[in-house]
């Protein structure tokens, strides 16, 4: 087994490893950026390394940065995290190049799977159905128009090495095609620095259901069941559950999910943690998107219904241990629902809201999981992807799940930024959610149904009772106070002088 | 003491006695009747308050934003802006002028794209600038047709949250 291992990641995904590894005896090594000195991860890590500016481009993507890091701290693998370089098949030749043991899949099946055209092309000679669509990126705008024509309107456009739902565009009409390319491909270059995009017939309402693969490096791969991640906005997920409720129904689909998904990962000659994304449309048809190569940032699921600890795994085959699992020992017992706490504005179209945490009351008690990245008095920096904290919550069954998550967000409360907490709070409430009626529209028919949340009356004015108190106790109002010591404050007192 | 309170689009006059932990108040947002409500406010940690309404329990907290109280009760979220009738009268200013508007940027950031040119007429919902912030792209609309008066933002420049992007009139 290792004795250190460098966290290549910051923010929540760093400290659940930093976490797994000081369960396993070993020494941690965060990386930070400028704006991450003072981050959960850096305070919880035996040892941290500076890398550079806030940008992640000059930090926490700056492969050469990070491999100075674990050759300083004497390092003898690298964990990726999720994002950032999790996926880039340069950093993980890179790591072996070095002589650092990457966590997560050979490079070749990186490559192999990265762009999202190979990927369909190899599930699709694999055995595992895809979406129909093209499997080569779009050369042209004639091409495009054909291909478009051919597979029906609506069609999606795709980053080809994408994720996220960055560089991805609904188009309806052909004469919207033209604009649609031209943006999709300029988001992609941006966020992914290649601008190929390809073009998939769009499936209506369906469900967004995927399958966790874990393999060891002799060969065995198994599977360890689905995740339900329909509530998405912006192609972007926000709530995740284990099991599906589709599998209460229909049992079987499990084991056929399974099965394709094991057939993509054993032709890409993968092994560690990943992850095969399926669409599943209202027949129960599933087909293949993705694989994610690296761990998603919902593993909490399926750890609270399998009992695994998917990091732990991911380190163990990585130190060359052999699963000491098999399929028939894989078993999945109750039901639980996350919920990703993202420091946005769902009143304002979710308007990232960075800036300073000024309270913080973290939810706990039975069956309550949370996965968090910051602490009260952390500023939630500007330059990076908004996720806080992921909450968990596992119980025997379904309805007690979504009990037991709306009871634990009742506990949580986060003030000096906007989350999207009330807006969990509204969709655990909701009969259709609640009903298991998901799909990747879920939250846009959401709010055309029900609208915005209306105001309690009786909650106002205590708001207002307690404002007035508490104004009075510490005088000095926000707008009044003389200090500008935040640039929050600096732009409202600009706001309010105009 | 008496407080004038902004919420959102209303506005009221509260009354408020405070002795120790028990408060009672009376409130009249404009121009609904007054309502009369008592209440016991325990702050338990700073900014923390233990609230009985009659006999409900509510867990409260107070934090401040650049522009106003937040006030998170119940798993809501208000905004509150409380004034001193003497103070208020001294420096009024007017909301919602019409005429001109300014369009802000909602959140620190950067100026990715500037879409429009200074002295442009623009429709309504037209965008006028990209800001982008967390990897996400967030493009400001026109929230009204007219003129761009005055073009602040340049592309490749940092904002902070409230910064003047576009002047409309």
């Amino acid at each position: 087994m290792f004795r250190k291992v460098l966290v290549a990641n910051r923010g929540e995904i760093a400290v659940r490893v930093i976490r797994a590894l000081r369960e396993l005896r070993i020494a941690s090594v965060a990386v930070y950026s400028d704006a991450d000195r003072g981050s959960l991860a850096v305070r919880m890590a035996d040892e941290a390394v500076h890398i550079g500016p806030s940008p992640s481009s000059e930090s926490y993507l700056n492969i050469h940065r990070i491999l100075d890091a674990a050759r300083r701290t004497g390092a003898e693998a690298i964990h990726p995290g999720y994002g950032f370089l999790s996926e880039n098949e340069a950093f993980a030749d890179a790591c072996e190049q070095a002589g650092f043991v990457f966590i997560g899949p050979p490079a070749e099946a990186i490559r192999r799977l990265g762009s999202k055209t190979a990927a369909r092309r190899l599930a699709k000679a694999a055995g595992a159905p895809i979406v129909p669509g093209v499997e080569e990126p779009v050369r042209s705008l004639g091409q495009a128009r054909r291909v478009a024509r051919a597979t029906g309107y609506p069609v999606l456009l795709k980053a080809a090495a994408g994720g996220g739902g960055k560089g991805m565009r609904r188009v309806d009409r052909e004469e919207d095609l033209e604009p649609s390319l031209r943006d999709a491909a300029s988001e992609a270059a941006r966020a992914f620095s290649s601008e190929e995009v390809y073009i998939e017939k769009l499936v209506p309402n369906p469900r967004h259901i995927e399958i966790q693969v874990l393999g060891d490096r002799y060969g065995n791969l198994i599977h360890l069941g689905e995740r339900e991640c329909s509530i998405q906005r912006r192609h972007q997920k926000v709530i995740e559950e284990c099991p599906s409720p589709v599998m209460l129904e229909h049992p079987e689909l499990r084991q056929k999910m399974g099965d394709a998904a094991l057939r993509v990962a054993r032709a890409a000659g993968y092994y560690n943690a990943g992850t095969c994304e399926f669409l599943v449309d209202a027949e129960r048809n599933f087909y293949f998107l993705e694989m994610n190569t690296r761990l998603q940032v919902e593993h909490p699921v399926t750890e609270l219904v399998t009992g695994y600890d998917l990091v732990h795994l991911q380190v163990r085959i990585a130190a060359g241990e052999a699963l000491a699992l098999t399929q028939a020992d894989v078993r999945w017992r109750g039901w639980a629902i996350e919920c990703r706490i993202y420091a946005e504005d769902p009143d304002q179209d979710f308007l990232p809201s960075p800036g300073k945490i000024l309270g913080l009351s973290e939810p706990s008690g039975p069956g309550i999981r949370l996965d968090s990245g910051v602490y009260q008095g952390w500023v939630v920096p500007m330059d990076y992807d908004p996720l806080l904290a992921k909450l968990a919550a596992w119980a025997q069954d379904r309805p007690a799940a979504i009990q037991r998550l709306r009871r634990a967000i009742g506990e949580c409360s986060i003030a000096g930024i906007r989350t999207n907490l009330g807006f969990f709070r509204r969709i655990l409430a909701d009969a259709e959610f609640q009903a298991g009626r998901l799909h990747t529209g879920f939250i846009d028919e959401f709010f055309a149904r029900l609208g915005r949340e209306e105001e309690d009356v009786e909650l106002a004015d205590l708001a207002a009772v307690l404002a007035s108190i508490h104004a009075s106790r510490h005088r000095a109002a926000p707008s009044q106070a003389a200090a500008a010591d935040s640039r929050w404050r600096a732009s409202g007192l600009l706001e309010l002088m105009r | 003491m008496k407080r004038i309170i902004r919420l959102g689009a209303r506005q009221g006059m509260l009354d408020l006695q405070n002795e120790q932990d028990q408060v009672r108040a009376s409130i009249e947002w404009n121009g609904h009747p007054a309502r009369g409500l008592s209440a016991r406010c325990l702050e338990v940690e700073p900014g923390v308050y233990a609230l009985l309404s009659g006999d409900r329990v509510f867990q409260a907290r107070v934090t401040k934003s650049p522009a106003a109280w937040v006030v998170e009760i119940a798993g809501r979220q208000f905004h509150v802006e409380c004034l001193d009738p003497r103070e208020a009268s001294a420096n009024r200013r007017g909301f919602g002028s019409e005429g001109r508007q300014n369009i802000t940027a909602p959140m620190p950031g950067k100026v990715v794209r500037v879409l429009v040119e200074e002295g442009a007429t623009v429709e309504q919902g037209q965008g006028l600038v990209v800001v982008e912030a967390m990897k996400m792209q967030n493009e400001m609309k026109a929230p009204k047709s007219g003129k761009v008066i005055a073009l602040a933002a340049r592309a490749g420049s940092s904002v902070a949250a409230g910064q003047v992007l576009v002047t409309l009139e």
